[in-house]
């Protein structure tokens, strides 16, 4: 044993602490006794058995009350933390009158405004803004709480959060033109969803009663509609390069695309066809734009199809007009001065249609005299238009730009409504982004109202006779013969808005000719001939309007049934 | 005698103390940690750590007379401290229960500890103590290399002295047994070639 503990301690010795290792250690046991000083009032206490000693290093008489200092430290921080983020959070859900309505406005709000750092983030955010007050008057009034001053209240944020936005819009002028028109598309479709919102629920509650007190929220779809109005009116004034135009709207196509692909499994399957239906809408808009301007270096040679057109449709007769159309949305009328009457207009129809000189009138003349007439029903699309080519192919641009303008709206219209609860629940799709028919459906439709043109064409063969006929009723069948031939022409070139055109005054003229041959029965009671006459005439030399002959015509002559004869008023 | 010379012999005192135990243990608690750590570093460390710990019971007011158990017990719960962080606690817990039972009596006695003792080379013994088990190395090491006694090894682990002794005895049957293992294997080498 004493060998054994001999030799063991004696191998276990040559392991030490080198010299450089244990003044290395006793340096930082010393200043550590530095920086754990003994206490100025050093007390020795009883020694203690090594036993109790060992058993704990925390000294007694340092253990007064014992004050969990863990749940203390848990506590202050909760608290902290709800005041700093509990609060601020709560107060979102807050309205007008509420207590914590201060909190989300003057500060949330502001300081939510202050982080936006671009302009256009701005202009966003005071957007978000002024949709928020328009859900709080609306959560509001469905409470019956929408008081006159609370409404008022709401109405001058909602101006504020209108001109700041205005203001921060000018700001992005000056730095970019693409980038402010872009802020005044957005802001617009924004505040137009709103004002549409509120002037609905205004219809709503003006077909029953007068809106009880705090429900009304008639001042506020005012001030919206006003506001929108005047976002409507500057956004179109700012230009806006078709690159960029093109740009945003695909990166928010593919935002409102993505959406609908999150909401496909949750929604109703109408209203999945329903959105469906709106894409597909806008992609055929932006095709249509592209192709627009992609033709735009062909524009000499579409001039040339169109001088050919011109000087193909004209037919011999002399009092005859041939009607026809150039490309789908541009189209001139040529004002003539040989027409006693003023300048024709299509009532009802949307855009305007070039009617050719009757032979004799030099084709010069039809070149340099094509001038657009403004149609009643103004058409963003209809814009002055010249022959020479580099003036067709800026208005090519300008027309490109503005079909992709409106596609624009209508995918933050589209994206307005998906994500925006408060607006499914106000305004239905169809109101907000209304359906545009494909061409397909719009042929469909023309084929439909051919079709009863055919029909009425049919009795009238049938009712006419050659010999004892008004002349009009004759003429007037010859031309109703080469408008519909025109109108399946127009289809099969794929121009739809001329064949729209084009049936729509078959229609009409063949309802003339109808009325006309009721009249024949009774010949002797077509006295004021003069009047039907002209109209007829009208109805040969020009494009009359429909309803003015219609009207014309039932003025005169009460309605006859077929066989019936009549038991008075020989009135004419 | 002012009460402020009193105080600053006292404290003078105490970290003179306090220092002169460094010097003295502060090797053998290093070799001591070495040879269960296995890590020089660690070891300095752990023996850094439990000079300020009991620093820190001397600041609290607690009169320490010897320091040399006090430090012991203070760095051998540091060592199992530092052992649980490993994996070798659950070997560990295995063999505590191996020194639970009261033994049989052949083991009981001192003198068989000595006599098992005498027939172990020390030399090999100490080559092949590091790869003891814990449980084992830790009252070999407290027995021969630190030379604590019996009782001051059974105050420090806080087990009777019993299971100190039995413990001892079986851990130097275990080194035994290792040595000559080990021996076999070389002489086996040396056969071969």
């Amino acid at each position: 044993m004493k060998r054994f503990s001999e030799q063991f301690k004696k191998k276990s010795d040559s392991i030490r602490l080198r010299a450089i290792e244990r003044a290395d250690l006793r340096a930082r046991l010393e200043s550590y006794m530095e920086y754990h000083p003994l206490p100025a009032d050093m007390k020795t206490v009883k020694k203690a058995p090594v036993r109790k000693v060992a058993q704990g290093l925390v000294s007694e008489p340092f253990k007064a009350i014992s004050i969990n200092m863990t749940y203390v430290r848990g506590f202050a921080g909760a608290f902290a933390i709800f005041m700093v983020v509990g609060i601020p959070v709560l107060a979102e859900w807050s309205v007008p009158g509420d207590v914590l309505y201060p909190v989300k406005t003057n500060i949330t709000e502001e300081v939510r405004a202050s982080l936006a750092f671009s302009p256009y983030a701005k202009v966003q955010w005071e957007t978000d803004r002024v949709e928020r007050r328009v859900a709080e008057a609306q959560l509001l009034a469905s409470k019956g709480e929408l008081t006159p001053e609370v409404e008022a209240s709401v109405a001058e944020a909602i101006q504020t959060h209108t001109n700041t936005a205005v203001s921060e819009i000018a700001l992005l002028r000056e730095d970019s033109e693409d980038k402010a028109a872009l802020a005044e598309i957005a802001f617009a479709s924004a505040l137009s969803v709103q004002a549409d919102i509120l002037a609905d629920s205004q219809n709503m509650s003006d077909v029953a009663v007068l809106p009880e007190e705090g429900h009304s929220v008639a001042v506020l779809a005012n001030v919206l509609a006003d506001a929108s109005g005047r976002a409507d009116v500057a956004k179109e004034d700012t230009a806006l390069s078709y690159e960029t135009l093109l740009a945003t709207i695909e990166m928010e196509t593919t935002h409102a695309y993505e959406l609908f692909q999150s909401v496909q499994t949750d929604a109703l399957p109408q209203e999945v066809s329903d959105m469906k239906r709106r894409l597909d809408d806008i992609d055929r808009k932006v095709a249509q734009a592209i192709a627009l301007h992609m033709d735009m270096d062909m524009a000499t040679s579409t001039n040339a199809v169109v001088m050919q057109e011109v000087v193909l449709e004209e037919v011999p007769s002399t009092e005859s007009y041939q009607v026809t159309s150039v490309e789908t949305d541009v189209a001139s009328e040529i004002n003539l001065s040989d027409m006693a009457t003023s300048t024709r207009e299509f009532v009802g129809s949307t855009t305007e249609i070039i009617s050719v000189d009757p032979p004799g009138v030099p084709d010069e003349d039809i070149a340099t005299d094509i001038e657009i007439t403004p149609s009643e029903n103004p058409n963003p699309e209809d814009i002055k238009q010249e022959i020479p080519a580099g003036e067709i192919q800026k208005e090519q641009n300008n027309k490109a730009i503005l079909i992709l303008r409106d596609a624009l709206t209508d995918v933050q219209r589209l994206i307005i409504f998906m994500t925006d609860l408060n607006v499914r629940e106000n305004i239905t799709v169809e109101e907000l982004v209304p359906v545009v028919p494909t061409p397909e459906e719009e042929t469909g439709l023309i084929i439909k109202e051919l079709d009863t043109v055919l029909e009425i064409q049919e009795e009238i063969i049938r009712r006419a006779d050659p010999i004892t006929s008004d002349e009009k009723v004759l003429q007037g069948t010859e031309i109703l013969a080469g408008q519909i031939e025109s109108v399946s022409r127009l289809l099969e070139e794929g121009k739809i808005n001329g064949a729209q055109k084009m049936v729509t005054q078959a229609h009409a003229i063949a309802e003339d000719i109808q009325k006309l041959l009721e009249k024949e029965p009774r010949r002797d009671i077509v006295p004021e001939t003069k009047e039907p006459s002209e109209v007829v005439e009208s109805e040969q030399g020009s494009v009359d309007s429909g309803e003015v002959s219609t009207e014309v015509v039932e003025e005169e002559v009460p309605v006859v049934e077929p066989g019936e004869m009549p038991a008075s008023d020989n009135n004419m | 005698m002012g009460d402020a010379r009193t105080q600053n012999n006292i404290k003078r005192n105490h970290e003179e103390r306090f220092l002169e135990a460094f010097e003295e243990y502060g090797d053998a608690l290093f070799r001591h940690a070495f040879l269960r750590i296995s890590d020089r570093e660690k070891a300095i460390d752990v023996v850094h750590d439990t000079f300020t710990k009991v620093w820190t019971y001397v600041r609290n007011g607690h009169e320490v007379d010897q320091f040399r158990p006090f430090l012991y017990k203070v760095l051998n719960n540091l060592i199992i401290d530092s052992y649980r962080k490993t994996k070798e606690a659950s070997l560990e817990a295995l063999l505590a229960i191996d020194g639970m039972d009261e033994g049989t009596f052949d083991e009981l006695s001192e003198s068989t500890v000595e006599s098992l003792a005498a027939t172990i080379d020390g030399k090999k013994a100490f080559e092949m103590v590091q790869e003891m088990p814990d449980v084992y190395k830790e009252v070999i090491l407290l027995r021969f290399a630190d030379g604590l006694g019996p009782k001051e090894i059974s105050a420090l682990l806080e087990e009777s002295e019993n299971v100190i002794s039995v413990r001892l005895h079986r851990g130097l049957k275990e080194l035994r047994k290792m040595i000559e293992t080990k021996e076999k294997m070389i002489a086996d080498k040396k056969t071969k070639k």
